[in-house]
Order: C-alpha cells, then structure tokens, then sequence
C-alpha cells in the first residue's frame, strides 16, 4: 500500500466522520420496562411494559442514551412516550429532562394523555436543552395514575 | 514548540552545509548549462585521481574539514534533541500529574465545578433575557393563575412563592423551601409550570440552597 493510497483512504475516512456528524441522531425505540419506579407500585409485564399496578399515581424515570461525545446537543429532539391511560381521575403524565452533576435541573413542559381508553396514546414531549458537559444525562419523567378501569402503563418511549 | 522549529531550522542548516561541502568544490570548474548529475560524478571521478591533481589535495582537506565540522554539528543537535525530549516528557508528566492518575484510576479528570458554572452561565443568559423584554400583560396573567395553582398543591406546602416576574416569552419565579425535601418534592413535579411544549430551569447553586430561581419559558420557546 503506497502513500498515495493511504492518503485517499484517511480523506475518505475523514469524510466519513464528518457525515456522521452532520447527520441527524436516528430515533431509538426503548421498551416501556426500562423505565424504573421513583415512588409508587410499577412493574414490567410480558409485553415489555411498565404498569402501574397499585391504587396511586406512581413516577417512573426512563433512561435515555446519551453519547458522551454528542452530549452538549443543543437540544435533545421530540422524545415521544407511547402509554395507555386506563384512569378516569388522573391522567398519564410526562415531562423531559436533562441534567447535570450539579443541583439544577432543567425540564421540558408537561405533556398529558386526557380520558380513559385502553388504545395506545401518544405522548409528545419537547427537547430539552443540554449543557456542555461530559455528566450531562437525560431521561424521561413520567407519571402513571393508579389502577381505574383497568391498570395504566408505559409502552415504550422513543428518544 | 519554538526550540524545536529552531532545532529543525538548525537541521535543515546541517543538511544544506552538508550538501554544499559535498558539491560546491567540485562545481567550482563546470560550465553553466550542465547537468547536476555530471557535475557530481564528475567530481568523483576527479578523486580517483588524486595522484595527478595538485589542487585536490587541498580540496579534499578542506572538504573533510567540512564534513568532521558537519558531523560535530549533527551530534550536537542530536544531544539538544534528546535533551529537548527528555524536558518536554518532564514538563508533561508535572502539568498531567492529576490527569494521569485519574486515568490510571479509570475516572474522568473532568472539573467536577463545571455543572454549577455553567447553569450559572445558563441563569445569567435568562435574567439578560428577561431584562430586555416588555411585559405581555395576557400572557403574565394566565401564567400566574396557573402559578397559582400549582402552589396550591398540598404536596408543595413547604414551599413558598416570593416573587413572579413574568414578561413576553420568560418568566422568572423566586421561590423558598422549608427543607431539602420539599424542595426535591417541587423538583419532581416542576415541569408542571410550563405548558407544553414550553421549558422549566430550576437554579439550584448548592446542594443545601433552599432559595432557588425558576425560569418558564412561553410554550414553543427554548431557554437561551
């Protein structure tokens, strides 16, 4: 291999990298029993989701993948959280967040499924902004109401 | 970075006495227009002849005097070298001192201040940018109300509204808590305060500040 030949194959690996960056970050679909109980009575079924199977809301937290090197985004895109709401009182709730080793949090708005149903809702969440740090983490925050008609869950969450 | 641009400064100096010691004497008696390459064979040649060219003998001292002078230059810049390396893996080795032990430890020698610094930083880009902007008296109300509300949740009894400064796209909230519980109680649920495709930044600056600052953004606007 003569140097002429390397140096077109670092040119094309160097502009591989350089696509890479440019590209979008793809979307990721992760199983609703990734999500983990902050308070209440949450499980995972044979389905792969998180229910809530006791009579009060519970929160869950779901982890989301973050790239160290990707990690000072500016945003972190539309996360979405696809949930079945089965309670006539309170709704299934959930919010993005991101944060850092210090104290402050930052945190998406508050978005809520409405009704009863046993069909799958989606929720749709807006990005966070991220900070540019090698600690910053991100996860999805929801809240899950207590059984009513039936038990209520997290499907999955696609980030 | 400088003393080595002058060591290879000094080099190429080397490398250009050197060729000219090897070349110079015997292009002194070439015709302009001739090839390089003739020259130089050509002065080989001329030193198989030593025997019938008084003048070569003189050259040929005057060029080995040349060359012990070139190699004695090139020892001496290949102790300044090696002098230069060992310095430069010293200074290296002190200014990473931390560094390298914590890869060794497998830890991140990152600045463990940074996050507080820069939601600092984040702080401070949201009060300029409330600062600038008139209030929209609509918007300020239905915030407050909803404001309202959210405080009012039993839950959130440990904690206390001080101040609501609401304007066109921000609103900045100045709250205080009874304890670290309540106010992780509030942080569990403060994305409430924004709508939602708004933006909610607590600024906690310590692990212990009960007094912290809020910002809201207006749906569709991302913090600055």
């Amino acid at each position: 291999m003569n140097i002429r030949t390397l140096r077109v194959m670092q040119a094309l690996v160097g502009l591989g990298l350089f696509g890479a960056a440019g590209t979008a970050v793809a979307l990721n679909n992760l199983p609703g029993f990734q999500c983990v109980p902050l308070s209440g009575a949450v499980r995972p079924n044979s389905n792969g989701h998180a229910e809530n199977f006791g009579s009060t809301t519970a929160t869950v937290m779901c982890p989301v993948f973050v790239d160290a090197g990707q990690s000072g985004l500016a945003s972190s895109g539309t996360p979405q959280v696809f949930v079945v709401d089965q309670n006539s009182a309170d709704d299934v709730c959930c919010s993005s967040r991101v944060k850092n080793t210090g104290q402050s949090v930052v945190s998406g708005g508050t978005s809520c499924s409405s009704g009863v149903t046993s069909a799958q809702l989606a929720l749709t969440n807006p990005g966070t902004p991220g900070g540019n740090f090698t600690f910053t983490h991100r996860w999805l925050q929801c809240d899950i109401p207590g059984v009513g008609a039936g038990v209520s869950e997290i499907r999955l969450y696609r980030y | 970075m400088k003393r080595r641009v002058h060591l290879v400064i000094f080099g190429a100096a080397i490398a250009v006495a050197a060729v000219a010691a090897i070349t110079v004497p015997a292009l002194s008696n070439t015709p302009i227009g001739q090839e390089p390459s003739d020259k130089v064979s050509r002065g080989a040649t001329q030193s198989h002849d030593r025997g019938t060219d008084p003048g070569g003998a003189v050259l040929r001292s005057e060029l080995n005097a040349v060359q012990g002078t070139v190699q004695q230059l090139a020892r001496t810049q290949a102790n300044l070298q090696r002098e230069l390396d060992r310095s430069a893996e010293q200074r290296a080795a002190t200014e990473a001192g931390p560094a390298a032990a914590a890869e060794s430890a497998g830890v991140e020698p990152d600045d463990p201040t940074a996050p507080d610094r820069e939601a600092s930083k984040l702080a401070s880009r949201c009060d300029e940018a409330i600062i600038g902007q008139p209030v929209d008296p609509e918007w300020s109300r239905a915030k407050n109300e909803r404001f309202g509300a959210f405080f009012a949740r039993p839950p959130l009894s440990g904690t206390r509204l001080k101040s609501v400064d609401c304007r066109t796209t921000m609103c900045r909230i100045d709250l205080t808590h009874r304890s670290k519980e309540d106010r992780t109680r509030f942080i569990q649920s403060f994305s409430d305060l924004a709508g939602p495709t708004g933006m909610v930044f607590a600024h906690i600056e310590t692990a212990d500040d009960l007094d912290i600052a809020v910002y809201v953004t207006r749906d569709g606007v991302a913090l600055p």
